[in-house]
């Protein structure tokens, strides 16, 4: 994503719509993309992207156009998805114990269909991660972040975000074998 | 190093091309001569950048803008420009009928318009006309009283005053 020039922010600090349209063209992809991957649902990825587009809109006057746009916009798209996720991961539960699981045993026979896409594949991996675990996957593997901009954008430090991605990894790797194992 | 902590740096830094090239250096070196962190390592790519590389990515329906933007449009239509902040500001503090407030507000209005006014006042009298006119007037009391008093008139010697009296 490419930072938002300031005469196009300073605009929409004063409530330009048009100059506002420019920003979301510019980072919506993204917002969308890493609220997908983290809440798991195209249905709750579209919520939690009105809710970082609101949100960036109302709190775009407090901006300091001398800070990082990208840094702040991947900060509130990251928090108002894990936001959404907690809230809603309850309820999903309940929900989805009758589509999908989780356990390594069902990913694997998921997994071994044939024709099954590899996006699904990616999700049942990021189910198998905690929420913080996740986005710090999502921001390094999908969006490419460093680990400095990955623990600006989360505000943690960087030891925590190579720890997170280490235990995600990890987790990762046990399900791969399981799933090899089982379709051995 | 030993092969756990080679293998905990596989899983970080190493993959994600954070480390410097001495230390990634060293990792290979390790890795060509042994086979378990060879194979892990294999393991570890592929569940991590492998695995993304290919990861589609989905793109948001342009409802969505038109569902962000009506409710933009909505809420600045509710929020006032500054002038009309400012003027109800100014609303608020004037016309809400709060007696003690007004009160007080009318006191110090009054004071105020007083304190201003009688500055206004002795500005404009005492070095010029006010107390140079007195002084005059005065002056020119106690010169008629004096005249009079020379000619042996009770009056203040002016024609009019010869005329009436």
């Amino acid at each position: 994503m490419q930072d938002i020039p300031n005469e196009v922010l300073k605009k929409a600090q004063g409530g330009d719509v048009g100059s506002f349209e420019i920003i979301y063209r510019a980072t919506c992809g993204f917002v969308y993309n890493v609220a997908y991957r983290i809440v798991n649902s195209r249905e709750d990825a579209e919520e939690v992207a009105q809710e970082v587009f609101l949100k960036i809109y109302r709190n775009l006057k407090y901006f300091r156009l001398e800070s990082s746009f990208k840094t702040w916009a991947y900060r509130i798209a990251t928090n108002c998805a894990i936001t959404h996720y907690k809230r809603t991961a309850r309820e999903k539960e309940r929900r989805e114990v009758y589509h999908t699981s989780t356990d390594p045993e069902q990913a694997a026979s998921v997994s071994g269909r044939s024709g099954e896409s590899h996006n699904e594949t990616i999700d049942l991996f990021l189910k198998s991660i905690n929420e913080d675990q996740r986005a710090c996957i999502v921001l390094r593997n999908i969006e490419g972040l460093s680990y400095k901009q990955i623990a600006d954008t989360l505000r943690i430090s960087i030891n925590t975000v190579r720890s997170r991605l280490k235990r995600a990894r990890e987790k990762m790797l046990a399900m791969r074998k399981e799933m090899v194992k089982d379709e051995m | 190093m030993k092969c756990k902590e080679i293998q905990d740096l596989i899983l970080s830094d190493y993959l994600d091309g954070e480390m410097g090239e001495k230390e990634s250096a060293h990792i290979d070196e390790h890795i060509a001569g042994c086979q378990d962190c060879k194979k892990f390592c294999v393991d570890a790519k592929a569940v991590s950048a492998e695995l993304f590389e290919a990861a589609g990515r989905v793109e948001p329906g342009e409802y969505i803008w038109q569902r962000i933007k009506e409710k933009i449009v909505a809420e600045k239509a509710k929020s006032p420009t500054f002038a009309e902040t400012i003027f109800e500001k100014l609303r608020y503090v004037f016309y809400i009928p709060r007696p003690a407030f007004a009160i007080a507000t009318i006191v110090t209005m009054l004071l105020i318009f007083g304190t201003v006014t009688r500055l206004i006042y002795s500005r404009g009298e005492l070095p010029g006309t006010g107390m140079t006119g007195q002084i005059e007037y005065f002056d020119y009391i106690a010169q008629g009283a004096a005249d009079s008093s020379a000619n042996g008139n009770a009056g203040f010697g002016t024609a009019v005053e010869r005329y009436f009296l």
